[in-house]
C-alpha cells in the first residue's frame, strides 16, 4: 500500500479537473492544499473517489443524528494512513453534496474541527423540510426557545426559561402529553444536536444553569429570522421596534456579510 | 448526457431521506409540491423518470429510491434503501454492536415463524439467548428501548404485541435476508417478493407462500380456493391482512402484481 507521504516522484500529473484554488499556504503547520494534492497522487483516482464517495456518506448518517461530523473521525473511519488528503476529499465531497443532496458543508467554531450539513435548498414558504421544521411539536418548541434567549439578549437562566415556558403548558419536571419528557428533550436531545448549548454558569452556587443558542441553530437559522417569527407573534411587521434585539441582528448580519 | 439535479430533485430527496419510507400517495403529493415549489410542470407519469433520475445521482453512494409494498396491507412503499452492504452493518452508526447482535436473534425469530411475526415476549426474551450464548448483557428495558428505536425508524412493525419486518426493514436488508436465510426465505408464489408476512400452502410437500393480500387478491373470485403450485386446498382463505386490515389503500390497478416481478434493481 503506498503511503499518503510518499514524496512527489509522481507529481508530473496534475488533477486537472480539481478547481483548488491555490491560495497562498496559511499556516506552517496546516496542511496546505497543494500539499494535499500531491499526497492525493498517491492514491489512484478510483481511490480517491471512493473516499470521496464514502465520506459523503458518512456525512449524511451523521447529519441523520443530528451529530457533529469531527475530521478526526474521518481520518479514523475512512482515509486511514492518507489522512493527507483530507482536504482534497473534502472539497469533492462538499461539491457533491452540494450537487446531488443541496446541502453545504459547514465548519464549526472551535479548535477540533467539527462539521454539519445546512440545506441550501430555498423553499419560498420558508419551510425547512430537512432541518427544524420537519418534526413538528419539536421543532416548535425549539423555535419558542430560540426565540426566548434571543429576546434576553443571547442566554437566558434556565429558571426563566422554565418559568415562562410554564405558562404555554410546559413543565419541567412533567411529560408533556405531545413533547414527553421535555427537560431531557432541550438539556439532552436538543443539547446533543447542537442546537442548544446548556451549561452551568461559572462559579455558582448553588449551582445554577443557563441556555444559549448552540452552533447548529446559527447554521441553520439567523438571528433575523427569530426576530422576524418574535414580531409576527406580536403581530407587528417592523422589527425595529425592537431596538436592541434589531442591533443585535444587524451586526450579526455586518459580521458575516461585509469583508472580514 | 444524465439530467441533472435540480432543486425539485433534491427537495425530493431530502424529504425521502427525512422520512426513510412513504407511501406512494404522500410521494405523488410530494412530488407534485416539489414541482410547484420550483416551477416545474407536474406530470404524474413522469413520476418514474424523476425518481430515476435522482437513482442516477445517488447511486454512486450506495443509495436507490426503491419501490417496495408493505407486507402488512399491500400499499406500496418508496424508500431510500442503502446498497452498500449485504450485512447489517449500515445500522451499526444508529446501534451499538449488542444491539445489532440482538436485531440478528429478532431476525432469526420473525424469519423462522411460518407468519413473518414474532410476540413481544419471545422477542424480549431474546435477551437471555444473548446472554447465554454471547455472553453479552442487555436487560429487558433496554430491549424494550431498543424495538421503540427500530420502530421508529421504520426497520421494524409493532402491532398489538406483534414485531415484524417493515418494509424499509425487507428493503434494505434483502441482500442479507437471502444471503443468511437462504433456505427459510420464501418468495411469495404471486408476486415474486419476500414473503415473511402471509399463508402456507398446508400440502406437506409444498413450499408456496403468499403474503396476506396477494392471496386475497388471488382468491378473491374463485369458489375453489387451491394452491397455484400444488392445487391442494387453500384451507385459510380469507383473512383479511395479517392485522385485519383490509384493502382500504388501493394501489394503483397499472400496478398488477403479477407483472412486477422485479424490484427495480438496476440503474442505467
Amino acid at each position: 500500500m503506498p503511503k499518503a507521504r510518499g514524496k512527489t516522484a509522481r507529481s508530473r500529473q496534475q488533477d486537472e479537473d480539481s478547481d483548488m484554488e491555490t491560495d497562498p499556504p496559511t499556516q506552517a503547520s496546516q496542511t496546505t492544499l497543494t500539499q494535499a494534492q500531491r499526497a492525493a497522487e498517491s492514491l489512484s483516482r478510483q481511490e480517491i473517489e471512493r473516499k470521496v464517495n464514502e465520506v459523503v456518506q458518512f456525512f449524511l448518517i451523521m447529519e441523520q443524528k443530528k451529530a457533529a461530523v469531527k475530521r478526526a473521525d474521518i481520518t479514523k473511519h475512512i482515509l486511514k494512513e492518507h489522512s493527507k488528503v483530507f482536504p482534497v476529499v473534502l472539497e469533492k465531497a462538499k461539491k457533491k453534496l452540494r450537487e446531488v443532496f443541496g446541502v453545504s458543508v459547514e465548519e464549526l467554531e472551535g479548535k477540533d474541527k467539527r462539521y454539519i450539513l445546512v440545506n441550501l435548498v430555498d423553499t419560498p414558504d420558508g419551510q425547512d423540510h430537512l432541518n427544524m421544521l420537519d418534526e413538528g411539536p419539536k421543532s416548535g418548541l425549539l423555535l419558542v426557545v430560540l426565540s426566548l434567549i434571543f429576546m434576553k439578549g443571547n442566554v437566558i437562566q434556565d429558571t426563566l426559561l422554565w418559568h415562562t415556558l410554564k405558562r404555554l403548558g410546559i413543565q419541567e419536571n412533567q411529560p408533556h402529553e405531545v413533547l414527553g419528557d421535555v427537560k431531557s428533550l432541550l438539556t439532552k436531545e436538543f443539547t446533543r444536536q447542537l442546537y442548544l448549548e446548556y451549561k452551568r454558569v461559572p462559579q455558582s452556587d448553588p449551582p445554577s444553569f443557563e441556555f444559549r443558542w448552540g452552533p447548529r441553530a446559527h447554521k441553520e437559522t439567523t438571528k433575523r429570522r427569530v426576530l422576524q417569527f418574535v414580531s409576527k407573534m406580536y403581530g407587528s411587521e417592523s422589527l425595529e421596534i425592537w431596538t436592541s434585539q434589531y442591533q443585535d441582528v444587524l451586526r450579526s448580519e455586518g459580521g458575516e456579510g461585509g469583508g472580514q | 448526457m444524465a439530467t441533472a439535479m435540480t432543486d425539485a430533485h433534491r427537495m425530493f430527496l431530502q424529504s425521502i431521506m427525512t422520512h426513510g419510507a412513504l407511501k406512494a400517495r404522500e410521494v405523488k403529493a410530494l412530488y407534485k409540491k416539489c414541482c410547484e415549489t420550483f416551477n416545474r410542470p407536474v406530470e404524474h407519469e413522469n413520476l418514474g423518470k424523476f425518481v430515476n433520475e435522482i437513482n442516477h445521482h445517488v447511486g454512486p453512494f450506495s443509495m436507490m429510491i426503491q419501490k417496495g409494498v408493505s407486507e402488512e396491507d399491500g400499499v406500496q412503499y418508496y424508500a431510500l434503501v442503502n446498497m452498500m452492504e449485504s450485512d447489517i452493518t449500515h445500522l451499526a452508526s444508529d446501534y451499538t454492536e449488542t444491539e445489532l447482535e440482538f436485531f440478528k436473534k429478532v431476525l432469526d425469530l420473525i424469519v423462522d415463524s411460518d407468519t413473518g411475526v414474532a410476540s413481544s415476549t419471545d422477542v424480549l426474551n431474546l435477551t437471555d439467548l444473548l446472554h447465554e450464548e454471547q455472553n453479552r448483557k442487555m436487560r429487558k428495558k433496554e430491549a424494550e428501548d431498543v424495538i421503540r428505536r427500530m420502530v421508529r425508524d421504520r426497520w421494524l412493525n409493532e402491532h398489538q404485541g406483534e414485531i415484524s419486518l417493515s418494509v424499509r426493514g425487507i428493503l434494505e436488508l434483502k441482500p442479507y435476508l437471502m444471503e443468511h436465510y437462504k433456505d427459510d426465505i420464501r418468495q411469495c408464489c404471486l408476486c415474486d417478493q419476500i414473503a415473511l408476512k402471509g399463508q402456507l400452502c398446508q400440502s406437506d410437500s409444498c413450499e408456496a407462500k403468499m403474503h396476506y393480500f396477494c392471496a386475497n387478491r388471488y382468491f378473491r373470485d374463485k369458489d375453489q380456493p387451491s394452491c397455484p403450485r400444488c392445487k391442494a386446498d387453500w384451507d385459510h382463505m380469507v383473512i383479511q391482512g395479517a392485522n385485519g386490515h383490509s384493502q382500504t389503500e388501493q394501489t394503483p390497478a397499472s400496478q398488477s402484481h403479477g407483472r412486477r416481478r422485479k424490484v427495480p434493481s438496476h440503474h442505467v
